[in-house]
């Protein structure tokens, strides 16, 4: 056992100290950090427009308009843009706005990564010393694929949360205790899923036997990977069905709405009160938008859970929609964006979120066993 | 009727971001905008993001072979320069064949499904002219690295690295620079919102220069053929300025066709001075 443990270490070293690895790891920490300042300053400059074009007379209201594509790409967008109008600081929004590139990178990152590891030893000859000690050739391939599946995970894991650290720290974002949480499972998340291309780079790389050709097999995996997540959104586009709209409310609604104290947190004005001293234009326009946010709601949740089964073809789909439900802490659905409904108060628990996503957490730690498992039994039987 | 008037989601009264209303944005539409990145799922996301990667795996593998074939071909009475810079004119051509059959197949598409006439031609033209010589760039550096490595494997790693740099890192700093100059500027608003025209600042002349990267001009271009209107927001410096779309375009394409000849120079250089003997 003890054997094993350092063997699992030795690997895990190797890899973090392995220069390609480290440059890999340093570009997309660059990518995090910049693209979240980025999105920092954006949203900063398109609230300063909205109040420059609207005033600060706009209140905040449900997403009702549901625009051609998957609806995934719907909630997404919606989560986002409530986000950049009423955001009270943190993280959260800034590695929404910057993460989305990731989950098609890091694929071909892991598989680039890991698909001359095997087959640069076997054409160095550097296998034949491996495999000639003393070590079960079962323990050794198992102590390899754990230690180089890990040693990814944690460089590009303590990489993304070094960049997220730094981003916010520069641009003072502030670090709210929920919102920490959540972007820190977010990280391990991402150095999992990364770890589960670094097996099927080995994988390739031991069948292969030849460093280009595993290469090149890895580059063809990271472009199928590519072409399932744009087919299946430009599927989605092709079968949109149309939604129920509704048309923008008059300024006389937003002046009412703002008058009660809605801007940032006020609670929504009672049924009373609108009896009372809103306008009969306010009152029929709310309740218009009380039928029309429901029945929107409706047709959002079902197309959304029809859209997640295609997560089972396509990793991209399957760790966009666990991001989908870990970077937001308004609610305890993401789709819940489309109801016409408060957000959660206090911000739901990061289990739950992770809780809305278990078919596709279940399912990527599924897929990583079963390549574990080929993984050994094809590096135990290993021909050097 | 309670939870109608509650906020959970997009500002009904905000729209920052015009989609699919324009009747100029059959291929490209204005997203990205929100600051978010660009959809990889859209033509444009496929442009910006997947072409440069396959591109660069083109010139790559296009690049002339160590040993035996390349040797036999140098010891004939052949300039090295010529030989090079035969490889990049194959390759150009290659590169040019692939985007005509691609764009006329999104044309056909475009003809038999709907939208059709003047401006989607126009745009299908553009859309080619730009496309190919973006393709041409990451193509040109593939075809430097294959030389330039002495393993097409590290060619391809290298090759990634500088892609994830020119169009993930890139894009996002030329904004976040562009934005940080004009807060530490504010004097200089105004005069750009007027006129459209950068300041002649000597410190804006590296922004500029990222500004004008490869993937930055596609993206700048790609708005313009989207949403060809004088006036247009730019988000990164708070301001809406009035330029011209030719003049954007035009500015981007010669910002894309020097690109290309440092692409094509420096591997002549490195073919010049390169051992082309086994690995």
């Amino acid at each position: 056992m003890m054997l094993f443990i350092r063997l699992v270490g030795f690997f895990i070293a190797r890899r973090i100290s392995a220069g390609t690895a480290l440059s890999f790891v340093v570009l997309i920490g660059m990518l995090v950090f910049v693209g979240m300042l980025n999105g920092a300053r954006t949203r900063a400059a398109m609230l300063g427009d909205t109040v420059q074009r609207f005033g600060p007379a706009v209140a905040p209201m449900p997403a009702v308009s549901v625009d051609v594509g998957s609806v995934h790409t719907q909630v997404w967008d919606a989560t986002n843009l409530t986000y950049v109008a009423t955001y009270p600081g943190g993280v959260l929004l800034p590695l929404r706005l910057s993460s989305r590139w990731l989950f098609i990178i890091l694929p071909l990152v892991g598989l680039l990564l890991a698909s001359r590891e095997i087959s640069q030893e076997l054409e160095s000859g550097v296998a034949q010393s491996v495999y000639a000690a003393p070590i079960r050739p079962s323990v050794l391939g198992m102590a390899r694929v754990l230690g180089d599946s890990m040693g990814i995970a944690l460089l590009i894991g303590i990489g993304l949360a070094l960049a997220v650290s730094a981003a916010g720290c520069f641009v003072r974002l502030g670090f709210i205790g929920g919102q920490v949480v959540r972007s820190i499972t977010f990280v391990i998340i991402l150095g999992f899923y990364t770890s589960v291309f670094v097996l099927v780079g080995n994988l390739v790389s031991a069948l292969l036997r030849s460093s280009i050709q595993s290469v090149w097999t890895c580059v063809a995996i990271a472009l199928v990977v590519f072409a399932g997540q744009m087919a299946g959104e430009n599927l989605f586009i092709a079968r949109h069905r149309s939604y129920p709209t509704i048309p923008f409310p008059p300024r006389l609604v937003n002046e009412y709405l703002y008058s009660h104290d809605m801007w940032m947190t006020g609670a929504p004005p009672s049924a009373e009160e609108l009896a009372a001293d809103a306008p009969p234009e306010v009152h029929r326009y709310l309740l218009e938008l009380a039928a029309h946010g429901q029945r929107l709601f409706e047709m959002v949740q079902a197309d959304y859970r029809r859209e997640r089964w295609f997560a089972a073809i396509s990793p991209v789909h399957l760790v966009w929609e666990i991001a989908g439900q870990l970077l937001q802490d308004r609610h305890e659905n993401a789709t819940e964006i489309f109801a016409p409904q408060p957000p959660v108060d206090p911000t739901p628990p990061v289990w739950l979120s992770l809780r809305r996503a278990w078919a596709e957490l279940l399912g990527m730690v599924a897929v990583w066993l079963a390549l574990f498992g080929l993984n050994i039994r094809v590096l135990s039987r290993l021909e050097v | 009727m309670e939870r109608v008037a509650s906020w959970g989601g997009a500002f009904l009264s905000m729209t920052p971001i015009p989609r699919g209303a324009v009747p100029g944005q059959v291929l490209f539409s204005n997203e990205g905008a929100t600051g978010d990145d660009l959809s990889t799922s859209s033509l444009a996301g496929v442009m910006l993001y997947a072409l440069p990667f396959a591109s660069l795996l083109i010139g790559v593998a296009m690049s002339p072979p160590r040993g035996g074939e390349s040797l036999t071909v140098l010891a004939a009475p052949i300039r090295r320069t010529v030989l090079y810079l035969a490889h990049v004119a194959a390759l150009l051509c290659y590169v040019a064949a692939v985007m005509a059959i691609s764009w006329g197949l999104c044309g056909l598409l475009l003809l038999v499904a709907g939208p059709s006439g003047q401006s989607v031609q126009h745009q299908l033209n553009g859309a080619f002219a730009c496309s190919s010589l973006y393709a041409a760039i990451f193509a040109s550096v593939g075809l430097w690295f294959g030389v330039w490595f002495r393993r097409r494997s590290a060619a391809i790693l290298v090759g990634l690295a500088l892609v994830i740099v020119l169009t993930g890192v890139f894009p996002n700093l030329g904004g976040l620079l562009t934005g940080s100059y004009f807060d530490a500027n504010p004097e200089l608003v105004q005069p750009t919102r007027d006129t459209g025209d950068w300041p002649d600042d000597p410190a804006f002349l590296a922004i500029l220069a990222i500004r004008h990267t490869p993937a930055n001009a596609l993206q700048r271009i790609l708005h313009e053929i989207a949403d060809p209107t004088p006036t247009r927001l730019d988000s990164t410096c708070l301001c809406r300025v009035a330029w011209s779309s030719a003049g954007i375009i035009n500015e981007e394409l010669i910002a894309l066709g020097a690109a290309l000849v440092v692409g094509i120079l420096a591997g002549t250089m490195i073919f010049m001075r390169r051992e082309l003997c086994e690995p």
